[in-house]
């Protein structure tokens, strides 16, 4: 059937298409970061970032492979210590991930940079993997990056990764957020040049979440680039590109072909796998004691070793970091869990010098101290005179945070301290009168 | 109760027998039955009978042999027809042949794709075939999505979720779109005008997705009544679409009664208002223990109603909510209290219904005995599928028409057989409409790169639109020879960015602060101006609640139980005004388009006293107002005829030709009328003179503002040749809308008025489409 619409030429498109286009924001156009470097670095750079072409059933793209000996160190952890790491210290940092009996041979670590964060118009144009291997007969981590250059080279990025990984040999997929992002993404990829991939079913070694239990609450957030500076003192070269500009950089050298703007996205995924390298190293070595460990570094072990089911490891890492660290929310925190590991280990005379510690300062855990400490007088020192000394000072913390406005379950331990306090003084009661 | 009882009693009652204007009755119908075609497999047959069905259909052993031999279907029957089984026995058939395939539902609403899961566990269970259903839409948990994704022989979605949730992530979807055997696409006749063309062209991305994968799935489509069922199916899926019109499903003997509210200010020729009469005549249903439903226009009349139904039957002493027998319905009421509703009504715990056309689609209510229709819907197709709400298999049933006031209300009065005869609405799309196709081209080359081959599937424009968007820099090409391949490369997920309905997302919630705070229900943005302003008395489900507080900014409304007499009423004063003028042309035919702004202010609103409905006071609303920007297209009468006519006469004529326009633009532009809105200006600040504004309905508009601007000329031929062959005397909604007044000469004051636009004398050009000419052969009656 034919429509009235006359047949509409480009221009009336052109006007129609523009006046839509023109009540979105518009991109800014970003300088490229690497402007900031003096000539001969960016020629030394590029020099370091040759890339050359790699054939695939799939068409070519563009890989480089660059070789890192064992003694070198990301930030100030030596690569050498993930070379002996074990299944067993592996499961340790990622619990659930059913790697005791892996190697850290089978350690695939992996990252991508993609156009966007979903869906099928989103391309995967450089990806970065790192695996333990040899090199001149002696051990190194072999780092392999693959390039589209432009999209339709997505599918040879594709087919030399798979090509490489063989994932019918069962590596462990090693990343940061990999279980959430980067393997649903590269399946989905494969998916669109018609390839099974399955990078979502391999045993997912996700540090993201080794992160979160070690590091929560210590740092602004538990981003890679947080972390890699608390852990290894990483600090990312000038000019590195940040995460949220990788889409951006990537069209402006689509557009323009000038190698400037897709350099430090190149810097950026090579150091994003390598810091995940050393992350693993720096992490395996503090739950095994490898390393001494002392202060916050301590107590990130111990909340890794006590989330990974081991309370009869993590105790010693909550007493060292008691030990070393000043009086603040970290300390309070490590007498508290030490106080609670004593306690279910059966020794609340152990916890109670501890709950005192964390019940005299103010912080988070001071109701659930004084609590612990009501619960001790009651029912284990059976001192029911301190017990409702502890439950009046309690309440007393609570009145004023109520008073403060500041709530945060205040009512909710008033109901319960409430309580207690009545049945202390009804046992107190019953005690005088006999 | 008998249903005879309740009519002896409205016929003989003397407040109500003689302003019945007419009682018709339209004979029952004898089922007829087919023989369940040879491709279905015996057993799903036997598992039929064991469900009691021993036959089917005519229209059902149609549609299921068609689409088992793999012909696109489109079955056309009323409501409660049974057209579930059309496409649910050809989805069975294909699973238990291979227990990896796969269909995809598509309902309109979330409440209507709820409702089939329901329907087709029972169906499922009996056949005894592995059958996963599950819902896929916004309210699935983001835990279930896999299992759905995977897992479920089933997918039952909204176009909208199919648009911005599946088809962008369909790497996600491998299993689904490998052994899509099915489509099924009901309530077709929703998918018209601008929703509709968004439609075609998500389907059109959804073929392209299916052919990636290997796949290509069988369309079949149910809708209502409309005029042509077969062309609107085609241009929807893109497919050769065979029509199943047979309807071979019974029905009792249906009485239609119109009833005309006595006149009650003879000077002005008010009548007595349509909720009055409604709870009247409804009272009446209700007394003989008739089940109901009333379709009141208005969300205000429908919770008016409710209260005033509760009242006729033995006053104040409330039922618990769960069972109250009086309910109302209306879009606003959560989700799970419309499902209590819906399960009351089949049941038949629920006796009386009162609602908004929110309950005018296929949500599964069984059929009522009797429908109540308080004013003319504004479509015949709307006002069959009202009056098809009451309707047993084998009973009679009763559908009363209370006109309104207006014209049109009057018009249809005086000429029943307008209202009930054979013509009724086409569905039009368009979905090479420009600026449409250009944002669904954007999210198919989002989902794959696009080939040169494929240029032709994705509409006439492509290449065009194709260098354009390759201009802005959100595609990459890559050519070779005469081979070209088009790759997204922009950081934005344009599905996002395209809303397949008219506005309208934001909603404000409603707040009742007891203590916990529960949220009763929610509104629109626009209606929540004149229903939740403070001070205004807000009605769920007939309880009263007082708003002491709209949040604005925070789109939330604070209100709190009250019981007082009266209700309120907010005027909403909408205003047109130029923005840009982008084209015009002069004397004598002043017309243009360009961008409008249409402001909507709600001023003040009314405190009206329950029952009298006397004006007990008023407030002021302290509201900013809401600015819509659209496009436009006007024009003017001619300075001549405005010099030499009187006021009233040149005010008639302004309405009749803005009627009239609004008749005709919707077919050039192949989009439905409410696409389009109509404000004529007596006088208008940017053309000085007597001017039609049509504007679209959504924001920024679609271009058809310039559409019609372009093709002008032939709008007014055509608009000139459909008004002088109308037999009508002076004016009918089929041309320049039913005089306000008797007398006024308006239809030939617009002739000659058109007669002087036109441009050139050119005969009637052929330029209409196919289907536009046989809408308006069938009186595009609005």
């Amino acid at each position: 059937m034919t429509t009235a619409a006359p047949p509409p030429n480009l221009d009336h498109l052109r006007a129609l298409i523009r006046r839509i286009e023109a009540r979105r924001p518009q991109p800014k156009t970003l300088a490229s970061p690497l402007e900031r470097h003096a000539a001969e670095r960016r020629a030394e750079a590029r020099q370091r970032l040759a890339f050359r072409p790699r054939e695939t059933a799939a068409g070519a793209c563009l890989e480089r492979i660059e070789v890192y000996p064992l003694a070198y160190e990301v930030g100030h952890q030596p690569l050498a210590p993930l070379a002996s790491v074990t299944g067993e210290t592996l499961a340790l940092l990622v619990p659930g991930a059913e790697v005791e009996d892996a190697t850290a041979e089978d350690l695939l670590f992996l990252d991508i940079e993609t156009t966007g964060l979903g869906g099928a118009g989103a391309i995967a144009f450089l990806v970065a993997t790192a695996r333990l291997g040899q090199r001149d007969g002696a051990p190194a981590l072999v780092l392999r990056q693959y390039l589209a250059a432009s999209p339709p080279e997505e599918a040879a990025v594709v087919d030399a990764l798979l090509e490489d990984v063989a994932l019918d040999t069962h590596p462990v997929l090693a990343t940061y957020n990999g279980r959430g992002f980067d393997a649903p993404m590269l399946d989905g990829r494969a998916t669109m040049h018609r390839r099974r991939a399955g990078f979502e079913v391999l045993r997912q070694f996700d540090l993201l979440q080794t992160a979160r239990a070690g590091y929560r609450g210590l740092l602004p957030s538990c981003r890679l680039a947080e972390v890699e500076v608390a852990a290894l003192g990483l600090g990312r070269p000038e000019g590195e590109v940040a995460g949220a500009a990788v889409p951006r950089c990537y069209f402006n050298y689509l557009r323009t072909r000038d190698p400037r703007w897709i350099e430090p996205v190149i810097v950026h995924n090579a150091l994003d796998v390598l810091a995940l390298a050393g992350l693993t190293a720096r992490l395996a070595g503090i739950v095994t004691g490898q390393v001494e460990t002392r202060g916050v570094d301590a107590l990130v072990a111990g909340r890794l070793l006590a989330a990974a089911g081991r309370p009869e490891r993590a105790a010693p890492c909550f007493a060292r970091a008691l030990d070393d660290l000043p009086p603040s929310t970290e300390r309070q925190e490590a007498a508290a869990r030490l106080a609670a590991l004593h306690k279910s280990a059966g020794r609340p005379d152990l916890a109670e010098p501890l709950w005192w510690q964390v019940a005299e300062r103010p912080g988070h855990g001071r109701l659930r101290a004084h609590v612990e400490l009501a619960i001790y007088y009651e029912h284990h020192a059976r001192d029911l005179g301190r017990a409702a000394e502890v439950v009046a000072a309690a309440l007393d913390h609570v009145e004023r945070a109520l008073s403060r406005d500041d709530p945060a379950g205040a009512h909710r331990w008033r109901t319960a301290l409430l309580w207690r306090g009545a049945r202390v003084h009804s046992k107190l009661e019953r005690q005088r009168s006999t | 109760m008998s249903l005879q009882d309740a009519i002896t009693a409205l016929r003989g009652d003397p407040q109500l027998a003689a302003d019945f204007v007419s009682w018709r009755s339209l004979p029952p119908r004898p089922a007829h039955y087919a023989e369940w075609p040879d491709a279905l497999d015996p057993r799903v047959v036997e598992a039929l009978g064991r469900c009691g069905i021993e036959r089917p259909y005519t229209h059902q052993a149609r549609a299921v042999e068609g689409a088992l031999a793999g012909r696109h279907q489109v079955v056309v029957t009323p409501t409660a027809s049974g057209k579930t089984l059309c496409y649910t026995l050809p989805v069975l058939e294909a699973i238990r042949q291979d227990p990896a395939a796969r269909a995809l539902y598509i309902f309109p609403t979330k409440a209507l794709a709820q409702d089939q899961l329901n329907e087709l566990h029972e169906l499922v269970t009996e056949a005894g075939i592995d059958v996963k259903t599950f819902t896929f839409d916004g309210d699935t948990a983001p835990a279930a999505r896999r299992a759905v994704r995977t897992a479920g022989h089933v997918v039952i979605t909204n176009p909208d979720m199919l648009h911005t949730g599946i088809l962008p992530h369909h790497t996600k979807w491998v299993r689904l779109f490998e052994n899509l055997r099915y489509v099924v696409i009901d309530e077709l006749h929703t998918y018209r005008g601008v929703f509709g063309s968004h439609v075609a062209n998500v389907l059109r991305r959804l073929r392209r997705i299916c052919r990636f994968y290997g796949a290509d799935p069988v369309f079949i489509c149910c809708s209502a009544t409309i005029a042509n069922p077969g062309e609107l199916a085609s241009h929807l899926t893109g497919c050769d679409v065979e029509v199943v019109d047979d309807n071979g499903a019974p029905s009792g003997e249906r009485i239609v009664a119109c009833y005309n509210p006595p006149i009650v200010n003879q000077e002005l020729g008010i009548r007595r208002g349509v909720v009055r009469s409604a709870t009247d005549i409804t009272a009446t249903l209700q007394s003989e223990g008739v089940q109901s439903i009333v379709f009141a226009g208005s969300r205000s009349n429908v919770e008016l109603l409710t209260q005033y139904l509760r009242e006729a039957r033995g006053g104040r002493p409330r039922h618990p909510v769960g069972e109250e027998p009086v309910r109302g319905y209306r879009s606003g009421y959560l989700p799970k209290e419309r499902r209590a509703i819906e399960a009351g009504l089949r049941d038949g715990r629920i006796r009386t219904v009162v609602a908004t056309n929110a309950l005018e689609l296929g949500i599964d209510i069984g059929g009522l005995d009797a429908a109540v229709l308080a004013g003319y819907p504004g479509t015949l197709a709307s006002l069959r599928q009202q009056m098809g709400r009451a309707g047993r298999r084998h009973e009679a049933s009763l559908a009363v028409v209370i006109a309104g006031s207006s014209p049109l209300d009057q018009y249809l009065t005086a000429h029943a057989e307008y209202a009930f005869g054979e013509s009724v609405e086409a569905g039009l799309i368009n979905p090479d409409n420009p600026v449409i196709a250009a944002e669904h081209l954007k999210c198919a080359v989002f989902e794959l790169p696009v080939d040169a081959e494929e240029h032709a599937h994705l509409g006439p424009d492509t290449p065009a639109l194709l260098d354009l968007l390759e201009e802005q820099g959100m595609l990459h090409v890559t050519r070779t020879g005469e081979t070209s391949r088009a790759y997204w490369s922009n950081e934005a997920y344009p599905a996002q960015e395209v809303s397949l309905r008219n506005g309208a997302e934001q909603n404000v919630v409603i707040i009742e602060q007891s203590t916990p705070p529960r949220v009763i229900g929610e509104v629109d943005r626009p209606s929540a101006m004149t229903l939740v302003h403070d001070e205004a008395i807000y009605v769920h489900d007939g309880r009263q609640y007082h708003v002491d507080e709209l949040d604005w900014e925070e789109l939330k409304a604070y209100v709190r139980p009250v019981d007082v007499d009266y209700y309120t009423d907010a005027h909403l004063a909408v205003d047109l005004k130029v923005i840009q003028e982008w084209d015009g042309t002069p004397t004598p035919a002043v017309s243009g388009h360009g961008e409008v702004a249409v402001t909507y202010l709600a001023t003040i609103f009314k405190k009206i006293r329950l029952h009298t409905h006397e004006n007990i006071g008023w407030g002021k609303i302290r509201l900013p107002q809401d600015d819509l920007h659209t496009g436009a297209y006007w024009t003017a009468l001619p300075d001549d005829l405005v010099a030499t006519r009187g006021t009233s006469e040149v005010e008639g004529a302004l309405h009749g030709l803005g009627r009239l326009l609004a008749n005709v633009a919707p077919l050039l532009l192949m989009c439905d009328p409410r696409d389009l809105h109509l404000s004529p200006q007596v006088k208008s600040p940017h053309t000085g003179r007597p001017t039609v504004f049509l504007w679209e309905s959504i924001p920024g508009g679609v271009g058809f503002g310039q559409h019609l601007f372009e093709v002008g000329d032939t709008l007014l031929r055509i608009a000139l040749d459909l008004a002088g062959a109308c037999p009508c005397v002076d004016g009918c909604p089929g041309c320049v809308g039913p005089p306000p007044t008797p007398n006024l000469g308006t239809k030939s004051l617009v002739l000659r008025a058109l007669e002087e636009m036109r441009a050139s004398p050119d005969p009637l050009s052929t330029s209409l489409g196919a289907g536009a000419s046989e809408a308006l052969a069938s009186s595009p009656l609005r």
